[in-house]
């Protein structure tokens, strides 16, 4: 009875502590002891970046034949597997009925057929859920549960940097890293612990607020081979599969130009500490890509069938993204956005929103030239008229930023905020 | 594990459990009588027509008929600076640790006195995502008259992150200064329509005791004067949306500053332009190279006709003149352009670098004064207070101290390394460090 209830603490906490790609602000390198797996199939110590071999494998091997987790492999019935996964599906159930999942068809048709193709023998164990969270983020847990977050889909821009991530995922589902972490932490459990699981998955929320982040560090510690172990599996299928390995770093300079560029960066906990840093990981890929590109002769960066997947999301992501006001971050977001080419209509707008929004010191104008700047491009929203309108009442300029408030309503009839803005036009 | 040693680590769960039931299951409840006035959170007074449970919610006021999950009504008084609520409307459905997150950021949206309707509305919505509401959607958004107050009303509805769908109102107005809401919200099944009558009636019977200050809704009251025009129209955008300005009534036409199309603003110095007025910057691998003063090559002891034998040796430096980083790090502070009429003081961008369009002109875009901040690797190193540096433990007195690392002194810089291209901040106001008096962020562009 006392080990089946803390295989359901246990089983609990495994669904807490689901691998994810989310990017660390730490400094440090990878440390701890244990196994690792590089490339080439020796073991050497994950954080060394000379012992990285040149890649040499054959397509229909590798990283499904090496992997700790058997395809179709069911766990027996009264398995602490089996309860992890028992748990899993509870959760899986409320992702997939949740409100946060976004149920585009075509977008979840391509992310779930690259995770089919990267996951090869084990692609009937794995479910994708693209999920509307403005953080930059994707989990696995244990049972095959895939959640893609939309944060990710606005930070990276092509099918091969997705499928960097994708491939990550799997790494930590084919290597059993959510099981193995939950076993571990059976091992080191104690009474405390046991009871913050217990009331976190009873869900009681606050009971999380000011556990997580303790359990969260204990828990993690040796997160970081686990981590540097999945952008290893990550890069060969990419490899295997023909995209680009070259892009699996530009993710990660991306993250951490936002996390540089943001000076109110909150994450200085244990808990980042004690994964890769994003510096580390877009090294480390970088090296790693030149062995990996000998082995793809003609890379696939799939540009074209990410935009034409991902494009008709993008403002709504970017609009998430504002709300949140990371205003540093969110620059970045943009000029990476902007250097790749996306609508300059739209990105223009939200450089724009931006401005307008946080509205401190020469916003204003910032604001009001980035909107002009937009209004020459041929995507630019029609919303524009009113944030622009907005910054001209700001800026002094009454009749302008009335006509164009007008000039908004004349091209939005039914907008909702009609009210509202002949509030103010009358005014 | 011994007794002692489970009850020790016991006691902290056991606070977090009480803490939770204090918070969402023990919340003290008053009646609110009906056909009575009651006054409310924000100064003004409304009368039921049913009995309602009043509590208060992190200093938040609630009034529920069916429960605070299920159907409630906030009332919130907001002055400039402050967040839209202190704990989310529902909890505990909501998980409140969203906020504590949230707020520890200093991102909840703060309220501004100057707010135009659109704002608020902003406002109000980026509040409700951050706490996290999904699927947030603002609509019917009209002016409402609240209390004697000119004020509006928006109709609002989200999800919980298990689907659940809630729906409300929101009633309010800006009064002298203040923003005042009263904010309805249910279960959109059942509980709204039930409810939705008696909610009604609540925000009709707004009553302020004394007169109102003027609502600041309205335009004229949160703008300025529009300055002067003194430049004629200039050739109109591409985009006919942006042209068909009207003219003003009094027969002078003005345009809009736009920084890349429109003219600049009345009273304001022609914009400088690259290459006609302004130059650039030439790349510090251009710069030619020069003997330091009072130093010989070591190769050359005759320099100029001189003996210079007996002068200290010296490499080569580059000319001290202002120049373009050519491998820019992030942070690194370069200057772009510099007028060559007036040097490089006053009137040069003190920016690191130029925005897209260089021509930036207009009534608001002067460039406050700025310093350049230093690359956090500049900054100086420092034993922190009542610690001792682990090499020198035996020739110190503070030999008993606690070994810490050296760390740099917290002064406001520039993180470095960072590649070309990314974002940085580049200098600060010299009459403080906050973050909002910071220049947005630019991008080395060369």
């Amino acid at each position: 009875m006392k080990t089946a209830f803390h295989r359901v603490a246990f089983g609990l906490a495994a669904l807490a502590l689901s691998g994810c790609v989310t990017p660390s602000d730490g400094t440090g390198g990878t440390s701890g002891a244990g196994p690792r797996v590089s490339f080439g199939g020796s073991s050497s110590s994950a954080s060394a970046a000379p012992a990285l071999q040149p890649l040499a494998f054959n397509a229909q091997q590798t990283v499904y034949a090496t992997a700790s987790l058997r395809a179709n492999d069911k766990p027996a019935r009264d398995s602490l597997d089996a309860s992890i996964r028992m748990q899993s599906d509870k959760v899986e159930a409320e992702v997939r009925d949740g409100a946060a999942r976004i149920r585009d068809p075509d977008l979840n048709a391509y992310v779930g057929g690259i995770v089919c193709k990267l996951a090869g023998p084990y692609c009937g164990e794995i479910r994708t859920y693209v999920v509307r969270n403005a953080d930059f983020n994707a989990t696995m847990m244990a049972n095959g549960t895939m959640q893609v977050w939309s944060g990710l889909l606005l930070r990276v821009h092509n099918e091969s940097q997705l499928a960097t991530v994708l491939g990550h995922e799997i790494g930590h589902y084919i290597q059993r890293h959510t099981i193995s972490r939950t076993e571990d932490a059976y091992k080191k459990s104690n009474a405390a612990m046991f009871l913050r699981m217990a009331l976190a998955g009873a869900g009681v929320g606050i009971a999380g607020l000011a556990t997580d982040a303790a359990l969260y560090s204990s828990m993690m510690s040796f997160g970081r081979d686990q981590e540097t172990e999945a952008d290893d599996i990550a890069m060969r299928l990419l490899a295997q599969h023909g995209y680009d390995p070259t892009q699996a770093a530009k993710i990660w300079e991306n993250v951490a130009a936002e996390s540089r560029a943001d000076i109110n960066n909150p994450r200085k906990s244990l808990f980042w500490s004690t994964h890769p840093s994003p510096e580390n990981r877009s090294n480390r890929l970088t090296r790693q890509a030149l062995y990996a590109t000998q082995i793809t002769t003609e890379p696939d960066i799939g540009i074209q069938r990410y935009r034409q997947a991902v494009g008709p999301h993008i403002a709504s992501f970017l609009h998430d993204e504002l709300q949140l006001r990371r205003f540093e971050r969110f620059a970045v977001v943009l000029d990476n956005l902007a250097s790749e080419g996306y609508a300059a209509g739209l990105i223009g707008f939200y450089r724009g929103e931006l401005h307008r929004i946080r509205n401190t010191g020469n916003d204003n104008a910032f604001a009001a030239e980035a909107y002009v700047a937009a209004a020459s491009a041929p995507d630019h929203p029609v919303a524009l008229y009113r944030s622009l309108g907005q910054v001209y009442l700001r800026l002094g300029y009454r009749d302008e930023g009335r006509a164009l408030l007008l000039r908004y309503l004349e091209l939005v009839p039914d907008a909702s905020d009609r009210g509202l803005i002949e509030m103010m036009v009358k005014g | 594990m011994s007794i002692p040693v489970i009850v020790k680590s016991l006691v902290k769960p056991a606070a977090y459990f009480f803490a939770i039931v204090a918070l969402a299951g023990c919340q003290a409840y008053k009646l609110v009588s009906p056909a009575t006035p009651t006054p409310v959170t924000g100064g003004y007074s409304v009368t039921p027509t049913v009995a309602w449970s009043k509590t208060t919610v992190l200093g938040d006021e609630r009034w529920t008929t069916e429960g605070n999950v299920l159907q409630e009504i906030a009332f919130a008084d907001i002055g400039p600076g402050e967040n839209m609520l202190n704990a989310p409307i529902h909890m505990p459905a909501f998980q409140p640790h969203l906020v504590v997150s949230r707020a520890g950021e200093n991102k909840l949206p703060r309220y501004g006195a100057a707010m135009t309707l659109l704002d608020v509305k902003d406002f109000i919505e980026a509040t409700l995502v951050q706490v996290g509401a999904l699927n947030v959607v603002l609509d019917d958004m009209q002016a409402a008259r609240f209390g004697a107050a000119d004020g509006f009303r928006l109709g609002f509805g989200f999800n919980m992150k298990s689907g659940l769908a809630y729906k409300g109102f929101i009633v309010g107005a800006q009064v002298g200064g203040r923003l005042k809401l009263m904010i309805y919200s249910a279960a959109e099944v059942f509980y709204y329509a039930r409810n939705l009558g008696e909610a009604e009636r609540l925000a009709t019977s707004v009553q302020f005791a004394g007169p109102v200050a003027p609502a600041t809704t309205t335009m004229a009251s949160v703008m300025p004067a529009a300055p002067a025009p003194a430049t004629p129209p200039a050739a109109q955008p591409a985009n006919p949306n942006l042209i068909a300005l009207p003219p003003r009534p009094d027969g002078v036409a003005r345009r809009a500053p736009t920084y890349t199309a429109l003219p600049p603003a009345p009273a304001m110095a022609p914009t400088p332009t690259l290459g006609a007025d302004v130059v650039a910057l030439p790349p510090c691998s251009s710069l030619p190279y020069e003997q330091p003063p009072g130093t010989r090559n070591i190769n050359d002891a005759v320099a100029g006709g001189r003996n210079t034998a007996l002068l200290p040796v010296a490499p080569l430096r580059r000319v001290d003149r202002p120049c373009i980083p050519d491998e820019p790090q992030q942070g690194t502070t370069i200057r772009d352009v510099i007028s060559p009429g007036t040097g490089t003081s006053g009137t040069v961008r003190p920016i690191t670098a130029i925005a897209p369009s260089a021509a930036i002109s207009g009534p608001s875009v002067a460039a406050p004064a700025v310093q350049p901040l230093p690359l956090c690797s500049s900054l100086p190193m420092e034993q922190p207070p009542g610690t001792r540096n682990v090499a020198d433990a035996a020739y110190t007195r503070g030999a008993l101290l606690p070994v810490a690392a050296p760390v740099r002194v917290n002064k406001p810089c520039i993180p470095d390394p960072g590649p070309q291209g990314a974002a940085i901040r580049d200098a600060v106001a010299p009459n403080g460090t906050n973050p909002a008096s910071l220049r947005p962020i630019t991008t080395i562009q060369r």
